[in-house]
């Protein structure tokens, strides 16, 4: 882990699974003997309003008490379950940071009342982050034949896979 | 010995079970983020330990807080919770319980909101402390809202008097693993309520007697009570004192910089009352003092007044921090570094990229979806203004003139309803706000002879804050009620129904007097028989070659499951999307052009 403490940021919009998701990443750094700190914030919306958790993942042989607040510029993964999503906190991340993102939009439900003219937000990721993945995990998760492997468990096998997270794909089948 | 395990819970959970802990015996709450799961939380504690707690699911928090006084004064260990703003509707029985004091441990769980992140307010409720008079303690971690729940029950009792714990939107949906007790004997408590006039009849002398027993209670927990924490350099001439989450920033964000040996931190578990004496010792030798806080600065301000004669040093506090939003971490360590003279590090970061904030929607097939749709209708034609109120009908911002606080929309519509000539105007508000305050309002309406139209969107739940039962739940008469109370006519319409609904709404435009539309139509992610019932028979279907781009279905009822599938954002080529839809057939009923088919299922 980078410093000894890996800032993740979950997104996506309600309904999505983002506190789903950040269950399962404690859940594995718990178990791993790390610490997590973090905090989630849903809104007041039932659906399709933005959701997020912060996760701060450190050795706890390092650090006493750390806050929840990532520094800003200090995300090192973002984890996106809806690329308008990701988009948004692209500014808090590190240059380097790895991102990973369920291609799936979710209409921001701005273009139906304003001539705004929206750009692609999959296309930006593209071009900002430096080797980002970018699936439709839910046509994925369509495909697979073990039903367990919902989109969470598929974007996380990914970040597993891609070194972004600290965690085995084996750490992963405890938990879910 | 207890026996104690590892859980892993969020604040919310870790303080239904520090009181499940703490022998609690009654909770009264009003729902409302960012503390809506202890209710919850504690029912399945109760149901898993057969605990017997007594739950009060109150209609307002003004009731919460009395229930749970009734209950604490026949010595019962109790917990009441709200959300900050709810401690507004509580704050007239609280100015009253420091002075009758309690008998069972009473604790009053408040969830602040710094940022408000799931609010219409960062109304900082510090201020209502002094006022009540009763000791705060502040968690900053999830295993302190375990700890301190525990504790703030045996304070209470000790010193006969409620105890608040605040816990930030922040800090109450996050999860860490706590240590907990899992083997309880409950006290058997025998509850009776002692009459004592002396105490329970606060008015005149008795009032001023309890007053002053009450002031001498809160200056002997400022001397006895020790509720702090101290890092770092005891010999360090600048000292800094948080509270809450403060604290966990300012220590990772000293230990970033290096600056342990130059710092001494104190952070006040017990926010109030103040251990002057605690402060006086920190504050000696000190050339400095900061005090880094969120909100309006209120620790910043007690300890200026309470000390101000002992304070030999420079105090700053919000002179460096704003009083808005969360407390930023960037803003603390920019500090640091001025203060110390420590070069900033260049960022490389990710260039921002702006993207526009998510509008509120309503759930495809949501009643509010229908019956937005109807108002807005009638009123565009006549600009006229429609009242919102908190809750699922006032999510997307732009259907009500306001959004403020429970029951504003009843309460100021019939205010500009006496003085406006001209413009049209409705109020709005859920059957949650109505029997939160909404009918009480309603009934002044009808007292002062008011020509309104108030809308009760019955969606048989509190929806917003996780669906908590409403007298609307299970069978209410309405018609009865509304009755009852004067209302001078009661409407029923279908949200799922609009021109009907618009029909209705037009005709009892030019008439006078007190007029209620009950809009019935349960909410879609709580069991809602109508969609339940079409959802696997029936599909939509636009017809392009009818679809006159009226946009009605699109901009107007704005349904999410309704798409443009165009690639030029000036054109419309609207789809239903199936995955979606929940087969509400209101895209169908208003559609102008006759374009949207409702089919059988083969």
């Amino acid at each position: 882990m980078k410093g000894s403490i890996l800032n993740i940021i979950v997104c996506g919009t309600g309904g999505r699974g983002v506190q789903h998701l950040s269950k399962l990443i404690r859940l594995l750094a718990l178990r791993k003997g790390f610490g997590c700190e973090g905090a989630s914030f849903k809104g007041g919306a039932q659906r399709m309003g933005t959701v997020y958790s912060e996760l701060r993942i450190f050795d706890t042989d390092k650090f006493e008490l750390i806050s929840s607040h990532i520094p800003m510029g200090e995300v090192h993964v973002i984890i996106g379950l809806e690329p308008w999503e990701a988009l948004r906190f692209s500014g808090r991340c590190s240059q380097d940071a790895k991102v990973i993102v369920n291609t799936d939009i979710e209409s921001l439900f701005i273009e139906r009342f304003m001539d705004e003219t929206l750009s692609n937000p999959i296309e930006m990721l593209a071009s900002i982050f430096k080797n980002p993945i970018l699936k439709n995990y839910n046509d994925i998760a369509l495909d697979t034949t073990d039903a367990r492997r919902s989109v969470n468990v598929l974007i996380l096998e990914d970040a597993i896979t891609e070194g972004a997270l600290p965690f085995t794909l084996e750490e992963l089948k405890k938990v879910y | 010995m207890m026996h104690r395990e590892t859980a892993l819970v969020n604040a919310n959970q870790a303080i239904s079970w520090g009181a499940m802990s703490a022998g609690v015996n009654f909770m009264s709450h009003y729902p409302g983020s960012p503390v809506n799961f202890i209710e919850p939380s504690l029912k399945s504690l109760d149901a898993r330990f057969n605990t017997s707690i007594k739950f009060n699911d109150s209609l307002n928090e003004h009731v919460a807080a009395l229930s749970a006084a009734g209950a604490s004064f026949c010595g019962a260990r109790t917990l009441c919770v709200m959300k900050h703003v709810g401690l507004n509707i509580a704050a007239d029985p609280f100015n009253y319980l420091g002075y009758t004091g309690v008998n069972g441990g009473m604790v009053i769980v408040v969830g602040t909101d710094p940022g408000a992140n799931s609010s219409t307010g960062e109304e900082d409720v510090h201020w209502y402390v002094p006022q009540f008079n009763f000791p705060l303690l502040e968690p900053t971690t999830i295993q302190e809202c375990y700890d301190f729940t525990r504790d703030a029950f045996s304070l209470s009792e000790k010193y006969e008097i409620p105890v608040l714990l605040f816990v930030p939107g922040r800090l109450a949906y996050n999860v860490s693993k706590v240590e907990v007790e899992v083997e309880f004997q409950h006290e058997q408590r025998e509850f009776y309520f002692h009459k004592d006039d002396e105490r329970y009849i606060n008015v005149g002398r008795r009032a001023v007697a309890n007053h002053k027993k009450l002031v001498q209670k809160i200056d002997a927990i400022g001397q006895d009570e020790k509720w702090i924490k101290r890092r770092f350099n005891s010999e360090a001439t600048i000292g800094i004192i948080t509270r809450g989450l403060a604290y966990s920033m300012v220590y990772e964000c000293v230990e970033e910089l290096q600056l342990q040996n130059k710092i001494h931190l104190l952070n006040l578990d017990l926010v109030y009352p103040i251990n002057t004496q605690i402060l006086k010792e920190f504050t000696a030798g000190k050339s400095d003092i900061i005090f880094i806080e969120d909100q309006d600065g209120f620790m910043e301000n007690q300890v200026k007044m309470t000390c101000f004669n002992d304070l030999k040093c420079r105090v700053r506090g919000k002179d460096l921090f704003p009083s808005y939003g969360e407390l930023s971490r960037e803003c603390i360590i920019e500090f640091l570094r001025d203060e110390f003279d420590i070069q900033k590090n260049s960022i490389q970061s990710i260039p921002e990229i702006s993207v526009p904030e998510r509008l509120g929607s309503f759930c495809e097939g949501c009643p509010h979806t229908g019956s937005f749709f109807a108002i807005d209708t009638v009123m565009k034609e006549l600009d006229g203004i429609i009242g919102g109120d908190i809750g699922c009908s006032s999510l997307p911002p732009f259907r009500a003139d306001w959004l403020l606080c429970m029951n504003a929309g009843i309460g100021i519509s019939q205010g500009m309803a006496q003085v406006l000539k001209s413009q049209p105007i409705i109020s709005t508000g859920g059957d949650g706000s109505f029997f939160h305050g909404g009918a009480l309002s309603l009934m002044s309406a009808v007292q002062n002879n008011i020509n309104l139209i108030h809308m009760v969107f019955d969606n048989s739940t509190v929806a917003m804050t996780g669906h908590q039962e409403s007298p609307t739940t299970n069978e209410f008469d309405h018609h009865s009620f509304l009755k009852a109370i004067g209302v001078d006519k009661v409407i029923d319409v279908s949200p799922y129904n609009p021109m009907d609904f618009i029909e209705k709404f037009k005709s009892e435009l030019g008439h006078s007097g007190v007029r209620v539309f009950w809009v019935k139509g349960a909410c879609v992610l709580a069991g809602n028989e109508f969609i339940e019932d079409r959802r696997e028979r029936l599909y939509p279907e636009i017809d392009s070659s009818k679809c006159g781009d009226c946009t009605k279905c699109y901009e107007d009822l704005a349904c999410p499951a309704i798409i443009n599938l165009s690639e030029h954002s000036a054109s419309l080529d609207l789809k239903i999307d199936l995955e979606r839809c929940v087969r509400c057939g209101v895209c169908h009923e208003i559609c102008p052009n006759g374009a949207i088919t409702i089919h059988e299922t083969q």
